[in-house]
């Protein structure tokens, strides 16, 4: 292909979303910061996810107006650092597409440039071996390259040097290289710049779901900033502002002025123009100076304001008794859903931590936990094999309990052994030997689709197949759910000495996979008594417990 | 000797078969069903089948229940007393229902009376079968000429060798009517978890075993209850149900397999244990070891 038409365009910005709507776990577990802000994968693909919108509602009649109305989308859906750098970079990258009815492959390259420049210009201090080291190399060496005859041979130039230049940047940022991982933002842009390839090539990309971030940060209720605190972070403070003829903008702002009085008063400022529309992130102490000068030259269109101290440390869904006199036993558990969550408090758990598929909680968080639950003796049940080492060197940072970390792997350990627990007749040693057996007799089954190929213990699992796991152990990848249970049963060698069995319904499962799931129970496995919970769970449509 | 006349009342769980045979009277309770105080008859026959009583349940009408009114203590005792009879009444245990004591105030103006006469008001800690069985036993004693005291001095000292293991489909019920305690974390959301309630030594109805499963639960009540019976070839034993004759069979069968009772009765549990336990309730009585808790 040599000239990008309006339709193509589109097709080529689709097929780049759904890569990395693919690709955003893998980024999500790229992250540095052990933080649950931090998940770039979904923040970018959110981002991205604003632009695509957007384009639905834009009228294809030229790339221009089609790359405007993607920058535009993506400027007012930018979540995070990476997602305002990536939706900047398209800014620009629209700004180079001016005017084009449609677009050649040099068109494109000088698209690039501009890209990188506003890419640049959004960070105040740009910072080598990220997103934009990896642009920036991108966009000078197709310049550099002779012209280009073609798209295929432009993305078969210019995807390889991004991945080079990826698995470059922790040769250029220390952190990263501490951490073991490549830089997620880098990682990010290279996936969508991987779909945009595949477009040419004819590839097709698996589409999968998306649903979204999850809002589920808690600032409400009892929260660890009190009479006694400092404020250490500050305010992470983000705003859209629309520049008003009324007062001073736009004849009078200029970005830069702003980035350097922003500096005088905070930090991480990333600060992006696009037209009469200014969007602003700064971590500041004094909120209210951004505030003030903001609005000399226009009015919010959102704003959020966050105390960082708190988001750092409070990852939380609800707490019960906090405080109160102190108890001899508590347990925490981590809950990957509120219905579940509010499950787990019914069945006697004093806090449950929020553990979100994309939420792994903080050992700080667990640290909370434990000060909240004001008991001698906690047990603590995390909610996957990611969260049991967090929990433990929580347990190792806190004198004030004694913790006993259960290496429970999903929410059904806990489902199946809390109510099995009983603090007012037995020791701790024999609630711990009760909670044991409770395990043991249990298989924890989980059903969730494949958001990519991939093979493991001899099973070649397909993208959007099935997989089911139990007790860790994947023993199914089939094209339906009921397939996939189906296999999984018969894989689990004891499954005739069970009799009774506890399915969580995650948000993806449908009337109609439940109705499917009673009827293959009752045909196939009579003599198991469901029980049946809306666990509301994302990523699993089912959780099932046997016991 | 007078002839001595043995009472139970609406939680004694004896049709009228047992009734008869051993010469066993009953104080009824009360139910209001659909607004209605009908008698919490133990054979069922007040318009309301044993199906249908617990069908109401199962639709979500609460039915509330009365300890026996003082007006028909009073009649009955005088009854019994002006034929010259003394009186042994083997009430639901104490710790559920206020009938005992309620009889004993009675009896204590009664007895004024009627000074030649022995009222006897026993708290035997435990309902349903267990407090039938109790009245069998009074009844076969009576036969054999032992004394109203003798009877009582022998229920006295025994009363603990009664022992209960109760399943119910729900503790909703329970915790409705406020007949059981147990640890906080039963109170809570247990879905497969089925709890066995026992009769403490106080005649309470104590939820201090946890098993997951209905079947599961049923067969170790099967176990429970062999196991308490200690000589169990010697023992008989009571299975209640509320509506649930599947599940009751269901027990019997795992009793069968553990061991051959002298006999296995499977009836009705009354309709006052019914409404505070629930549809689907299964409960076993045994005589046998003494209970410790």
């Amino acid at each position: 292909m040599n000239t990008l038409s309006p339709a193509s365009f589109v097709s080529m910005l689709e097929t780049g979303f759904r890569a990395i709507k693919l690709d955003r776990e893998r980024i999500n577990d790229l992250n540095v910061f052990p933080v649950p802000d931090g998940d770039t994968g979904t923040n970018m693909t959110a981002t991205f996810n604003g632009g695509i919108s957007a384009l639905k509602s834009a009228k294809e009649e030229s790339i221009s107006s089609l790359a405007s109305a993607l920058a535009n989308g993506m400027l007012f859906g930018a979540r995070g650092n990476s997602g305002v750098i990536l939706s900047q970079f398209f800014s620009g990258f629209a700004k180079g597409l001016e005017g084009k009815k449609s677009a050649t492959p040099a068109d494109f390259v000088a698209a690039l440039q501009e890209g990188k420049l506003k890419a640049y210009k959004a960070v105040v201090k740009p910072v080598e071996g990220t997103m934009l080291t990896v642009i920036r190399e991108a966009a000078e060496a197709a310049k550099d390259h002779a012209e280009f005859e073609d798209f295929e041979s432009l993305f078969a130039f210019v995807v390889p040097v991004m991945a080079k230049s990826l698995d470059n940047t922790p040769n250029l940022l220390a952190v990263l290289k501490e951490a073991g991982v490549i830089d997620s933002g880098g990682a990010g842009i290279l996936s969508i710049f991987n779909g945009f390839r595949k477009f040419f090539l004819g590839e097709d990309v698996e589409d999968s779901v998306f649903n979204g971030p999850t809002p589920a940060v808690s600032t409400q209720g009892d929260i660890p900033f009190d009479e006694d605190s400092v404020l250490d972070y500050g305010y992470c403070t983000e705003f859209i502002l629309q520049l008003l003829k009324s007062l001073d903008g736009p004849k009078n702002f200029v970005l830069q002025d702003m980035i350097d009085y922003l500096s005088t008063i905070g930090d991480s400022i990333v600060a992006v123009q696009n037209g009469t529309i200014v969007k602003v992130h700064v971590h500041t102490k004094r909120p209210g100076k951004a505030i003030a000068y903001a609005q000399k030259f226009g009015e919010f269109v959102t704003f959020k304001m966050e105390n960082m101290s708190i988001q750092h440390q409070e990852v939380l869904l609800k707490e019960l008794q906090q405080s109160g006199p102190r108890k001899r036993f508590a347990i925490i558990s981590v809950a990957p859903s509120e219905a579940i969550a509010a499950l787990f408090q019914d069945m006697g758990v004093a806090y449950c931590v929020n553990g979100g598929q994309t939420m792994n909680p903080s050992a700080a968080d667990f640290t909370t936990a434990f000060e909240a639950v004001n008991a001698d003796h906690i047990i603590v049940f995390p909610n996957n094999s990611n969260v049991i080492l967090t929990a433990e060197q929580a347990a190792s940072l806190y004198r004030d309990s004694q913790v006993t970390i259960i290496h429970s792997k999903s929410p059904l350990e806990a489902y199946s052994a809390i109510p099995m627990v009983d603090f007012d007749n037995m020791t701790l040693e024999e609630n711990l030997t009760t909670i044991q057996e409770a395990i043991d007799g249990l298989t924890a089954c989980e059903v969730c689709p494949a958001v990519h190929d991939s093979s493991n213990n001899g099973i070649e699992i397909k993208g959007g197949d099935y997989m089911g796991i139990a007790s860790g152990k994947l023993l199914a990848s089939e094209p339906t759910m009921i397939e996939a249970v189906r296999k999984m049963f018969a894989g689990i060698e004891d499954i005739d000495e069970k009799s009774v069995i506890t399915v969580f319904y995650g948000l993806d499962a449908t009337d109609k996979d439940k109705e499917a799931f009673r009827n293959f129970l009752s045909k196939e496995y009579p003599d198991l008594e469901l029980m049946e919970i809306e666990g509301m769970q994302t990523v699993y449509p089912l959780l099932i417990a046997l016991e | 000797m007078s002839k001595i006349h043995i009472f139970i009342d609406s939680t004694g769980d004896l049709q009228k078969e047992f009734r008869d045979e051993f010469d066993i009277d009953y104080l009824p309770m009360t139910v209001s069903v659909d607004d209605k105080q009908i008698i919490a008859s133990l054979d069922y026959d007040q318009g309301y089948s044993l199906h249908d009583f617990y069908e109401i349940m199962r639709n979500g009408k609460r039915i509330y229940t009365s300890q026996v009114s003082n007006p028909v203590i009073e009649e009955n005792f005088r009854k019994a007393l002006v034929k010259g009879e003394d009186i042994l009444y083997i009430a639901c245990s104490g710790a559920l229902s206020a009938s005992v004591r309620a009889a004993e105030v009675i009896a204590t103006k009664l007895r004024v009376e009627y000074p030649g006469r022995t009222i006897i008001c026993f708290d035997p800690t435990i309902s349903g079968y267990a407090q039938g069985e109790m009245a069998i036993r009074a009844s076969k004693m009576r036969a054999e000429g032992k004394s109203i005291d003798e009877i009582y001095q022998w229920l006295d000292a025994n009363k603990w060798k009664f022992n209960q293991f109760g399943t119910v489909e729900s503790l909703k019920y329970l915790k409705q009517a406020g007949r059981v305690s147990a640890g906080s974390a039963f109170f809570g959301n247990l879905l497969a978890v089925k709890p066995i309630i026992i009769s403490n030594r106080a005649g309470e109805n104590l939820a201090n075993i946890k098993v997951k499963g209905q079947k599961k639960a049923w067969s170790e009540v099967a176990r429970l209850t062999v196991e308490a019976a200690e000589d169990v070839e010697n023992k008989e034993i009571w299975i209640g149900h509320a509506d649930n004759l599947e599940g009751a069979e269901f027990v019997k069968e795992e009793i069968l397999k553990l061991g051959k009772p002298k006999a296995i009765h499977i009836g009705p549990t009354g309709p006052i244990i019914g409404a505070s336990s629930g549809p689907g309730t299964v409960i076993t009585y045994v005589y046998g070891k003494e209970v410790t808790i």
